[in-house]
């Protein structure tokens, strides 16, 4: 409960944004500066004033395509992701008044994992469209199955029963995927790639098949953000304000499993994201979920594609799966949390 | 005096009759795992065959189906359960919280990154130390979650936290590890860590066999202090036990034991959160009776598993840590949603 007080600070609400803009262009101007980093450094070295050309006058030559079709899809795919990861993080913690109900920690992967490994075993899915919506019903039913088990039996704001519920999911989730790959080697074949969780090598085209719900779930989240601050203020003060919980509720969820489950359609597993992002702008912030989430999602981008760019040069010679190196980033800021004192 | 010591006897004779009747029905399950375990599979023997072969006086195929294949297996598998199970009873003593256990304080993951560093990076050193390594790993996991999540006198759910994320912390790690070493000695790795006691050998069963001929008497000694520490640090303080001494040398203990496990057969879950939670709910708070009826219910769980695993999708063997896993989880569940 004490951790309420994080979430319920209302007072400088309609105090002028200044804070917040500068912290939003210094992200800005952050992505922009990762963006083109990460188009030109990585294994192959190629010349930076190169990057420039590859747009304004491609040549067809191996350094342009490099930047063109591996390091440009790449990095729009980070800043895609990471944003939605972020956003989706900030509003899964203002929906449980919770600081750590990360999707990651609510078995989002998983699930997402599970559904797909379970599509191409018992109903042979093969598109990646098919894989798309599986991803994002499995991400769905494991997220709406952790928050819903932390609903159940008394002291629901608990943390600690959050994170177990979301871990229990996690190891059943994982438990099955096993099985499945045990069971059937072709689906350990088509799924050794997607479980990786990277954003090397994915179709941009499945972007065009995840647009409708990557926007649906932006929208969303913008539309949300006022509610929140109400919602945020107590079950029992938001009522009586006049605020629908039920629908905020539902509303919040959606968002959600919309941004959570695009951003696992489209990268594989990405860990911690959500968790870090919202954190991280916390205090810069202020209390306004308007901004909160907005800076969340624009934070996200900066951190995936600095994770994309790190996880580069971690290991000389060799690429680390993005989603370890977000892992990485992203675990000291839970245990930071936890270190406080102000979980429960 | 005489009369309320009477009554205080009368009080506690059904309780010991109740632990008598569970351990021996807990010992008549194993054993009757122990028999199906050795004799079901693909190779259909009968009762006197097993025996004979048990005793050395088998026929060549029986004798090495027996002695090589199946009797290491379901020896390792009881061990395992057993050094699990009473890793868990300690550490939730330890912790005063029903939701530690080896898994969830980031132990397992610890000494499994130490067992991978030392499989994947130096494939040189002989296996013999793998259960150093791993027991290095576990006690520096054990370290972090300690020094992360204890708050002193008050209660312990940050220890659960902190172990969660340090247990993924320590995943991520050998994720890491993994991407740097050659692909055979990965491919050995992953066999290994998904939990599994296929292929048990008798150099498995001599490792967890010596050390728990140390372990498993050294925990059931440690009875009176687990008792002392269950009920808080105020009252073992003026009970007059040395707290922090006792909590280390008792953490150490619960290390060593689930180490042990994870070095030899990686890391099996949720046994050490299962078992003690059983058995506690058979025998009550005292920790004498709830270490043999923990250790019994261990044996049995990872049996069971293993038996279902070799079974349920023959031919194909489905690791033990997949159906401790699909059973402790919602265990988990239970647990949370029941407090």
């Amino acid at each position: 409960m004490m951790s309420n007080t994080e979430y319920a600070t209302n007072e400088n609400l309609h105090e002028p944004p200044s804070q917040q803009i500068i912290f939003l262009f210094m992200s800005a101007f952050a992505i922009a500066a990762l963006f083109f980093s990460s188009l030109a450094y990585g294994i192959v070295p190629l010349n930076t004033a190169g990057v420039l050309d590859a747009f304004l006058a491609f040549d067809g030559s191996r350094e342009h395509l490099i930047i063109i079709d591996t390091r440009l899809p790449r990095a729009v795919l980070a800043v895609i992701v990471g944003a939605a990861l972020g956003a989706a993080g900030a509003i899964m913690q203002a929906l449980a008044r919770n600081p750590v109900a990360a999707p990651e920690l609510l078995g989002v992967n998983h699930g997402a994992a599970l559904f797909v490994a379970g599509g191409s075993f018992m109903l042979s899915a093969a598109t990646a469209q098919q894989f798309v919506l599986l991803a994002m019903a499995g991400a769905g039913v494991a997220a709406a199955f952790s928050y819903f088990i932390s609903l159940l039996g008394p002291n629901t704001t608990s943390s600690t029963k959050l994170v177990l519920a979301g871990a229990a999911v996690t190891s059943i989730c994982a438990a099955l995927i096993q099985l499945i790959l045990i069971l059937h080697d072709q689906t350990l074949d088509e799924m050794r790639f997607w479980l990786a969780g990277s954003l090397i090598g994915r179709d941009i085209a499945i972007l065009g098949s995840v647009a409708p719900t990557l926007v649906a779930g932006g929208l969303l989240s913008i539309v949300i953000g006022p509610k929140l601050n109400v919602f945020a203020s107590g079950d029992i003060t938001a009522q009586s304000l006049g605020l629908n919980i039920l629908t905020v509720r539902i509303a919040a969820v959606s968002a959600v499993v919309l941004l959570a489950g695009s951003a696992v359609a489209l990268a594989g597993p990405i860990a911690f994201i959500g968790l870090a992002a919202p954190h991280m702008v916390r205090h810069l912030a202020g209390a306004d979920y308007r901004w909160i989430i907005l800076l969340s999602a624009s934070t996200g981008a900066a951190l995936l594609l600095f994770a994309d760019l790190a996880a580069r040069f971690v290991v000389p010679g060799q690429e680390i799966p993005v989603g370890i190196m977000t892992a990485l980033i992203g675990i000291p800021f839970f245990l930071a949390q936890v270190r406080k004192g102000t979980l429960s | 005096m005489t009369s309320s010591a009477w009554s205080l006897r009368a009080r506690i004779r059904p309780e010991k009759r109740k632990i008598l009747f569970a351990c021996s029905g807990l010992f008549l399950l194993n054993l009757g795992l122990f028999y199906s375990q050795m004799t079901s599979g693909p190779f259909q023997a009968d009762p006197w065959d097993v025996l004979l072969a048990t005793l050395g006086l088998g026929d060549e195929t029986s004798t090495f189906i027996v002695l090589d294949l199946r009797l290491p297996r379901v020896l390792l598998a009881m061990f395992i359960g057993v050094s699990f199970a009473l890793s868990g009873a300690i550490v939730q003593a330890i912790c005063r919280n029903p939701l530690a256990s080896p898994g969830t304080l980031g132990i397992n993951a610890g000494a499994s990154f130490g067992a991978v560093v030392l499989l994947v990076v130096f494939p040189d050193i002989p296996l013999a130390f793998l259960p150093a390594a791993a027991f290095g790993g576990g006690v520096f996991a054990a370290v972090c979650t300690y020094s992360l999540g204890w708050t002193g006198s008050s209660s312990s759910t940050r220890l659960v936290l902190a172990g969660v994320g340090v247990g993924v912390l320590f995943s991520a790690l050998i994720s890491i590890v993994m991407v740097f070493g050659k692909l055979q000695l990965i491919s050995q790795a992953t066999l290994w860590i998904s939990g599994s006691i296929y292929g048990a050998k008798w150099s498995d069963v001599a490792v967890i066999a010596l050390s728990s001929a140390v372990l498993i008497p050294l925990s059931f000694l440690s009875v009176t202090m687990l008792d002392v520490m269950a009920m808080g640090r105020a009252v073992s303080i003026g009970l007059g036990s040395a707290v922090e001494r006792d909590r280390v040398l008792l953490l150490l203990l619960a290390v060593t034991l689930s180490s042990t496990c994870v070095a030899v057969s990686g890391p099996i879950g949720f046994v050490g959160l299962m078992s003690p939670h059983i058995a506690r709910m058979i025998a009550g708070s005292n920790h004498r009776n709830i270490l043999p009826i923990a250790a019994l219910t261990g044996a049995a769980i990872v049996q069971a598993a293993d038996l279902l695993g070799r079974t349920v999708f023959a031919p194909t063997e489905i690791p033990v840590g997949i159906f401790t896993a699909a059973v402790g989880a919602p265990f988990l569940i239970y647990l949370l949603v029941k407090r």
